[in-house]
């Protein structure tokens, strides 16, 4: 019992001795947990969470979706029969692809939306309102819409919030009726499911494109591109640009992988700070050992065991993990509904989940026990250490070894040579510093390469898509000249440059189960969002550029071949370049217009890519091109008010007429006549040029800009938290260094060392160790930076060198003030102490 | 007559000890003079290190000044202590306090380093002076731990005159020393003092004491009394003892 009390004295006296290392590791232990707290009870449990959601939704499993004029009925009775799947619910949908939207905080924004009417909703899943306005104050509304809940998260939309659509120029004033808990369609890639009246489906049925869906269950096996081979096949249809498919496994993919990110970033975090932790704890246990070594001496020859001794730092230890894992316990279970707002708002869901709260005490457990784990092996030392040696002070204090820097070599300034010395001295904590710096750096050289990437904006991302993101996208009607187009549209004085194109077209690749989107130019070379890794832009008719996942997915290089299959047609190519790229599953294909054409004889380029000067409007530039070659046909469509005498109304109306049979229903010419009395009205859709006019800046502010947002905040997050890590390694090192060489200190300072000489000293002697850890980070960081981009998007994406090189150098600084500063306890040190020791 | 080297006015050094006030040194008024092998003896507890500490800007004052030359030093931060101690002090301790991780050499250049630029006259002075406290060649690259109490000590000694000091500070310097290594130790002070250099020595040994010029006794925190001496003569050894004998034992100690 006496011995107890004896270790338990001895650890206390400890912990109050060395105040705030002791905090420094409750504060690392805290961290670790709370970071393993909430990756492994929350985060790491994504899947989970999804399954309850999309469980609470009521969804069904697959939406597979039919342009409406080319459906038919067999496809349904191929998934009765063929793949037994009987119950199945048929309903229609509207389609609407990047439609602007003013966002609560007046942004204008891209989605793509698909509308329902309540008894398709209820035939898709449950309908589960989340919240909603009043019963009366919906009946009051014209134009009431539920929005799901991705949706309401992107936009900071709440009931009562206006919901105005913007299309073709003409405002949709919905009012947000309620939020609704989405299965399906509840991500900005796929859309988002509104839900709205049936007078409100009929109104914009006009101008929409209209689905037909069918929506069921068929478990994670369901081969989707085995039934569109059947549906295809059977119908000899061809489906790719008329059907749409969802499934609960690809939304589960999307909605998890940034959560899985940042599940992956806090482990990460995590294991730096517990290893920083446990070195803190090995190199102060090794200090208190050498300084306290005669008192060690004494307890020995007072009878005292080593294990006993021992088992005082142990407990000291254990101490304090144990209050920082409690600490770091209840932060993560306080900060549970944080968290669960942020995983809901980067999987755009309301989160449904019980989290396994045991497992915070098991990870705390664990953390306590790998901490005294560690200390056990570090304190075992002791038995190394009879009396008589701990009263001679160990051997540690005796030297031998080879004079290293002997001062008859001394360079111009002392304190360096002596820093030096001491570096040498000390190598072995320097190699543990270095490691944990290391380790550290890393995280940091990743966090500010990304932290620099995404700074730069959406931008930054666009430069990774592989397609050209340009101001202005204009369709052109058939029969249209789009060089001709493209050339008068160059002579507008806001036009930087013109880039004529294909609409998305598509190819099959042999080999691969999914078609290609083709990014066809006359000269890729004259692209400015296209860039290779690899080779040369394709020029001639047998040469094709792919993207670099589809590269890697194959092993496919410069100078294989690949074949195309388009309609009726089969080529082989040869691969001139590999293109990293963000966009279309990254699986995009390049050729030149030559070699398409070879591939797709009938096709027709009939897009023009307008690039404005910087500064110009887009609205500006809309209204001039309409002024000059009149409305597009799906503005026209979209925008049917007549007004005027009887000619002009019936001029309008036969002119809204033609621009919806143009726009939605592929009629290429129209003529009309009108008799009204004695008066003949005539006319003809020669007069219309553009078939739509789009930007796809706006849809990537939408799909990009959370994205970026939410890599801003881990990087920003990641970089500090890393710096205050750093900065507590740094800090303890310093102070634990002063104390263990207090007496040489006084030394010194009788000498005529000033605590500045001696900081001073202290600081550089860590250089070295600071200076080649931040370079192996660098690198390091550079490597985890490039796999990450890689792995994750399948794109070469190399951080910034400047941005590195400068982070390099910030961190040795800091690490210089840092150590500088908390070093700041040699001015305690007096001489006067020594003597009277 | 010699000049001033040190001068105190109304020194005064109190310590708080659990809220009681100790008054160690009380109104000191002292001078030292150069070239004077100064003794400061005394019973324990007396003051004598604590007078050592204040005189050579080790410790400040709780009151009073302290002249040096004459700059005073009672105000000097800490930082210009530690200047002012490079280019005007040396100490030697009763614990010796070499830096353990460094060669024999390597503690001489350590004090010197910070006040001269390294030179090959420099290193060329430091083997000089540690081959005349009789560390030989070999020595110069061992450890403290690999020397003895008494050969580390005259390291210790070359460490604090490498910068030619305006005065030497020597706590008890013999301490811990066996009588021959003691003795040996006492005539390297004797030598420097014979070549000018200023001294103060702390002490209760009285065949230490016979080394110095000028012998202060203090008591209760003030200097009770004085006595000169010539410089140490060897053949003189035994009156010069029974007169300083005679007056410690006139001082009570």
């Amino acid at each position: 019992m006496v011995i107890r009390m004896k270790i338990l004295r001895l650890s206390l006296f400890n912990l109050r001795k060395n105040k705030r290392e002791a905090a420094a590791i409750v504060f690392l232990t805290m961290i670790t947990v709370f970071l393993l707290g909430t990756a492994l009870t929350g985060i790491l449990d994504i899947g989970k969470v999804f399954e309850e959601c999309f469980s609470a939704t009521g969804s069904r499993e697959y939406f597979m979706e039919f342009r409406e004029s080319s459906y038919r009925s067999l496809y349904r009775d191929i998934l009765e029969e063929d793949f037994g799947i009987k119950d199945n619910e048929k309903f229609n949908v509207l389609f609407g692809l990047n439609i602007n939207t003013l966002r609560k905080d007046g942004d204008k924004v891209a989605y793509h939306f698909l509308f329902v009417t309540e008894e398709s909703e209820r035939k898709a899943e449950n309908f589960v309102i989340a919240k909603s306005m009043q019963e009366d104050q919906i009946s009051g509304l014209a134009h009431p819409v539920w929005i799901s809940s991705g949706v309401a998260l992107n936009g900071g939309f709440e009931p009562g919030d206006a919901f105005t659509m913007v299309i073709g120029g003409r405002d949709y004033p919905f009012v947000v009726a309620g939020v609704y808990e989405s299965g399906l369609s509840n991500n900005s890639g796929y859309g988002y499911k509104l839900v709205i009246s049936e007078r409100d489906y009929e109104l914009l049925r006009g101008i929409m494109d209209e689905y037909v869906c069918l929506a069921f269950d068929a478990g994670k096996d369901f081969d989707t591109a085995q039934y569109t081979e059947l549906c295809e096949e059977r119908s000899s249809e061809n489906l790719i640009l008329a059907m749409r498919t969802e499934s609960k496994w690809d939304e589960k993919a999307n909605e998890s992988v940034f959560c899985q990110l940042l599940m992956g970033f806090a482990i990460i975090m995590a294991v730096i700070t517990m290893a920083a932790s446990i070195f803190l704890i090995r190199h102060k246990i090794s200090n208190d050992i050498e300084d306290q070594m005669q008192q060690i001496g004494v307890l020995e020859a007072l009878g005292y065991r080593s294990a006993e001794i021992s088992l005082s730092y142990i407990l000291e230890y254990v101490m304090t993990a144990g209050a920082g894992a409690i600490l770091g316990g209840v932060t993560a279970y306080i900060f549970s509904p944080v968290m669960d707002s942020f995983i809901g708002n980067l999987m755009g869901r309301i989160i449904h989940r019980n989290p396994e709260w045991l497992k915070i005490p098991l990870i705390a457990a664990a953390v306590v026990l790998v901490t005294t784990l560690f200390a056990l092996l570090k304190a075992g030392q002791i038995r190394k250490y009879p009396p008589v040696i701990a009263f001679r002070k160990g051997i540690r204090t005796h030297h031998f070894g080879k004079n290293i820097l002997p001062l008859t070599k001394a360079g111009k300034n002392i304190n360096v040579t002596l820093a030096f010395k001491s570096f040498f001295k000390n190598i072995r904590t320097n190699i543990g510093t270095g490691l944990c710096i290391v380790l550290a750096g890393t995280a940091l050289m990743y966090s500010t390469g990304g932290l620099h990437f995404f700074l730069q904006g959406t931008d930054a991302i666009i430069s990774l898509m592989g397609m050209e993101i340009a101001d202005e996208r204009i369709v052109l009607l058939d029969g249209v000249d789009a060089y001709a187009f493209a050339d008068e549209i160059k002579d507008f004085p806001e036009v930087r440059k013109t880039l004529v194109t294909y609409e998305a077209e598509y190819l099959t690749v042999e080999g691969f189960d999914t078609s290609a989107t083709v990014i066809v130019y006359d000269d890729l070379s004259n692209t400015e969002n296209i860039f290779l890794s690899e080779g040369r832009y394709p020029e001639e008719d047998n040469e094709v550029a792919i993207s670099l996942k589809r590269s890697a997915d194959r092993d496919l290089h410069v100078g294989d071949s690949i074949t195309l299959e388009g309609s009726g047609t089969r080529k082989s190519l040869i691969i001139t370049g590999i293109i990293p790229e963000l966009s279309n599953s990254r699986y995009n294909i390049y050729m030149s217009e030559k070699a398409y054409l070879t591939c797709v004889p009938n096709a027709r380029p009939d897009t023009v890519e307008v690039f404005l000067e910087k500064g110009a409007e887009r609205s500006e530039f809309e209204k001039k091109v309409t002024e000059k070659f009149g409305a597009s046909a799906k503005d026209m469509a979209e925008n049917a008010e007549a007004s005027g005498d009887l000619e002009q109304r019936i001029r309008s109306v036969a002119d809204e007429k033609m621009a919806t049979l143009i726009s939605h229903y592929g009629v290429s010419d129209i003529d009309y006549s009108i008799v009204i009395g004695d008066k003949l009205i005539s006319g003809r859709s020669s007069g219309f040029v553009i078939r739509e006019m789009s930007s796809f800046m706006d849809l990537s502010k939408v799909q990009i800009e959370p994205v970026a947002d939410m890599f801003l905040l881990f990087c920003g997050g990641g970089a500090i938290f890393v710096t205050v890590v750093v900065a507590a390694i740094l800090a303890i090192i310093a102070a634990s260094n002063v104390r263990r060489q207090r007496k040489e200190l006084g030394i010194m300072k009788s000498m005529g060392y000033s605590s500045k000489d001696l900081m001073k000293q202290l600081a550089l002697s860590m250089l070295p160790a600071t200076v080649t850890a931040s370079v192996i980070a660098a690198v390091l960081g550079a490597t985890v930076y490039k796999a990450f981009w890689y792995y994750c998007f399948g794109i070469a994406n190399d951080p910034n060198a400047a941005v590195l090189a400068i982070t390099v150098v910030v961190l040795v600084i800091f690490c210089y003030i840092v150590t500088y500063l908390s070093a700041g306890r040699i001015r305690q040190v007096s001489v006067t102490e020594l003597m009277t020791e | 007559m010699a000049s001033s080297i040190l001068k105190t006015e109304k020194l005064c050094k109190s310590f708080s000890n659990g809220g009681l006030q100790q008054h160690v040194i009380k109104n000191m008024d002292l001078e030292i003079l150069e070239g004077d092998f100064t003794i400061i003896m005394g019973a324990s507890g007396s003051g004598k290190s604590t007078l050592l500490y204040a005189l050579s800007g080790m410790d400040k004052p709780t009151m009073g000044k302290v002249f040096f030359g004459d700059k005073e030093i009672q105000d000097l931060s800490n930082d210009e202590l530690a200047v002012f101690r490079r280019g005007n002090c040396g100490f030697v301790f009763q614990s010796i306090y070499l830096l353990e991780n460094q060669t024999i050499l390597d503690n001489v250049l350590t004090g010197a380093l910070i006040v001269q630029k390294n030179s090959p006259e420099l290193v060329k002075k430091a083997q000089e002076l540690l081959k005349k406290v009789g560390l030989s060649e070999e020595m110069w690259n061992k450890y403290p731990n690999q020397l003895s109490g008494g050969e580390a000590q005259r390291a210790g000694i070359v460490r604090a005159v490498i910068n030619d000091p305006k005065i030497l500070f020597a706590d008890e310097p013999t301490g811990q020393l066996n009588s021959a290594a003691g003795r040996d130790v006492l005539d390297i002070f004797t030598e420097i003092h014979k070549n000018g250099q200023s001294i103060v020595m702390v002490t209760h040994d009285l065949k230490t004491a016979l080394r110095g010029t000028r012998v202060l006794f203090l008591r209760d925190g003030s200097v009770a009394g004085e006595y000169r001496m010539n410089n140490y003569d060897e053949d003189d050894s035994k009156a010069r003892r029974s007169g300083l004998q005679s007056f410690l034992d006139e001082m009570g100690w």
